[in-house]
């Protein structure tokens, strides 16, 4: 095993010592709002080497067992952005008890370390360590809330399913390693492009994949989001929603640049995958009546959709319309998840009957919410619509480029349908919200709290401004590929 | 490097003849254990005429008379005690296989960096500790910590 330079590590380093920090910071300071004030200082500074890294010309760098190229980066800042918002957000929460807030901070500040190692992993080692990193931390924000039913439900579900994923993925690993004597992810590739056409080397490649799976809740392997976000506390959804998402599309997208030239198949077999998972996401989503359900399911859905674009590489492009699409999908759905929070404050619960007139008591939060629900349904000009837009032309090329794959058209087609039918649940939560006539009585508690305010504009902006943010789409193209 | 003979004996392998090993094992096994359970039953019930009465299948509880279900809450008092002496286990088997790769370090007289090194780890899982003991996870008495 080659060492991995110790500058390639300065992010995971900097939120590892912010960690620690924010541990003292725990122990030493009464108002527990410090410690994700720690860490969100630590994901700042972070935030900052990785943009160095970037601006340095930093990319197409691996070395042992980790690789830190442009997608990596690309997934560091997402992941390190999505970790400061949700850290500023967390203490506005009103589901977390007071006195054990702190750690939820800690925790959370984890998810993001986790997804920083697993973005960049580059052997089998690094990928199983980000990807239980990912899972431990997530189980304890699942089921934070020690003396409530859902949580508990929520934690022992995640727990479950992902020991799961977790000991599929181990045995996938294992045959690897045995098959191709090597732990490198690229030297497993090279195996597999040797012996493309042994059926062991394709179960094992096919087994160790059930972990990015799960992460990404590419269907069946995403059974678990909806109880888990309902159950689990809105912050804790919003961060699966995002961190693991980030985080396994680029190790989705590394896998395809090491071992795609393998499997000629595995474009059509990606294509699949993403159809079905869009459609069966936002088939659930169709029934639902509780806003955090309908947020997981549209997540599948969305996780779908970027599928379809990884099934384009090696077209130009490809990976590009993926950044663009998760720096979207980041702003609205965060921006949605923290909205439902804010009126989660007051009415106590997402479901859609109890957000009933939100909009009266909640005009701001109920206003930014909807913009995110509209920009998550792909309606043009914000950045849900920019983002599909980009991803169906990159599909639709990738169709005529005459290469073989003129059944991405049909692709693109489930993916306009399916862009129609995720319009509707999304509905559902905007009439609750909006139309309905709610409990006045109801008015009393949650109240404003700015942080969590100010990352809802945040978001809100960003969902309204990467609507017509074309720079930002060629720049990734650029960057990407 | 992939090594091509692993390969090649990997792949080759296309016969499930070895699997018959594995069979034969497995239903040797099941039938050793299913055979010791019949005969101790033949020897004990049918050969030695042991009956069954309810007070010989109720629970043992040192002579005494049980009393009410064993489904409940037990304290997990100790729970977190056993998880830091987890980590502090996986600790030390993370730890001693470095010694031979800082060996020629530690020869070379860069012994302090060496330490140093080890250290910068053992300390974090040592702000852990502190952490916990902090928490008042390792005292009996926990209501004196709040």
């Amino acid at each position: 095993m080659i060492p991995v330079p110790v500058g390639l590590m300065i992010p995971e380093i900097v939120l590892g010592v912010g960690a620690c920090a924010a541990l003292v910071a725990e122990l030493t300071c009464s108002a527990k709002r410090r410690v994700a004030q720690v860490g969100a200082l630590a994901c700042l500074l972070a935030l900052g080497v990785v943009v160095g890294q970037a601006l340095g010309g930093l990319g197409g760098h691996a070395t042992g067992s980790l690789t830190v190229d442009a997608v990596t980066l690309a997934a560091r800042i997402g992941v390190l952005v999505a970790t400061f918002l949700l850290l500023v957000a967390a203490p506005s929460s009103q589901e977390l008890n007071h006195r054990e807030e702190g750690e939820y901070h800690l925790s959370l500040l984890g998810l993001g370390l986790g997804g920083l190692v697993f973005a960049g992993a580059a052997d089998l080692l690094t990928l199983y360590l980000g990807l239980e990193f990912l899972s431990l931390t997530g189980y304890a924000l699942a089921g934070f809330r020690p003396h409530d039913r859902h949580a508990g439900e929520a934690g022992l579900k995640y727990v479950l399913f992902g020991a799961l994923a977790s000991a599929l993925t181990l045995v996938g690993m294992s045959y690897l390693y045995g098959l191709s004597g090597s732990l490198d992810l690229a030297v497993i590739g090279e195996t597999l492009s040797y012996h493309g056409a042994s059926r062991a080397l394709a179960a094992a490649a096919l087994l160790a994949l059930v972990g990015v799976a799960f992460k990404l809740t590419i269907a069946p392997f995403h059974l678990y989001s909806p109880d888990v976000y309902q159950g689990a506390p809105t912050i804790s959804a919003a961060a699966f929603a995002v961190i693991p998402k980030i985080a396994a599309a680029a190790v989705a997208a590394h896998l395809l640049l090491w071992w795609a030239p393998a499997s000629g198949h595995a474009s059509a077999a990606i294509a699949i995958a993403g159809v079905v998972t869009m459609t069966v996401g936002n088939l659930t989503a169709l029934g639902q009546t509780n806003a955090k359900r309908i947020l997981a399911l549209s997540g599948v859905a969305h996780a779908g959709y970027l599928m379809l674009a990884l099934a384009v590489w090696p077209q130009a492009g490809a990976l590009g319309a993926v950044g663009f699409y998760l720096l979207a999908y980041l702003a609205m759905n965060l921006g949605a998840f923290v909205a439902v929070m804010l009126l989660e404050n007051r009415t106590r619960s997402s479901d859609l009957d109890r957000l009933a007139g939100s909009w009266r008591q909640q005009p701001l939060e109920s206003a930014s919410l909807a913009l995110c629900l509209v920009s998550l349904a792909g309606i043009p000009p914000l950045a849900g619509f920019t983002a599909k837009w980009v991803l169906l032309r990159s599909v639709v090329e990738g169709g005529l480029a005459g290469d073989g794959r003129g059944w991405l058209l049909a692709a693109a087609v489930a993916l306009l349908v399916n862009a129609v039918l995720s319009a509707f649940p999304y509905i559902r939560i905007l009439r609750a919200c909006l139309v309905e006539g709610g409990d006045d009585a109801a008015a009393a508690g949650g109240g404003r709290s700015s942080p969590a305010l100010a990352v809802l504009a945040v978001c809100a902006a960003a969902t309204l401004v990467l609507g017509v943010a074309w720079p930002v789409v060629a720049l990734l193209r650029g960057y990407l590929g | 490097m992939a090594d091509p003979a692993i390969l090649a004996a990997s792949t080759a392998t296309a016969g499930y003849s070895d699997y018959l090993a594995i069979a034969v094992v497995g239903a040797l096994a099941i039938g050793m254990v299913a055979g010791i359970l019949w005969a101790v039953w033949f020897v004990t019930r049918v050969v030695g005429r042991i009956t069954t009465t309810p007070s010989k299948t109720s629970t043992y509880e040192c002579g005494e008379t049980p009393v009410g279900p064993a489904w409940q809450r037990f304290n997990l008092r100790f729970y977190l005690v056993a998880i830091v002496f987890l980590i502090f286990d996986v600790e030390l088997v993370l730890v001693l296989p470095t010694l031979p790769l800082f060996a020629p370090a530690i020869a070379a007289g860069h012994g302090v960096a060496v330490f140093l090194k080890i250290f910068l780890f053992v300390a974090t899982l040592l702000l852990g500790l502190v952490y916990a003991a902090a928490k008042g996870d390792f005292a009996w008495d926990k209501s004196k910590h709040g």
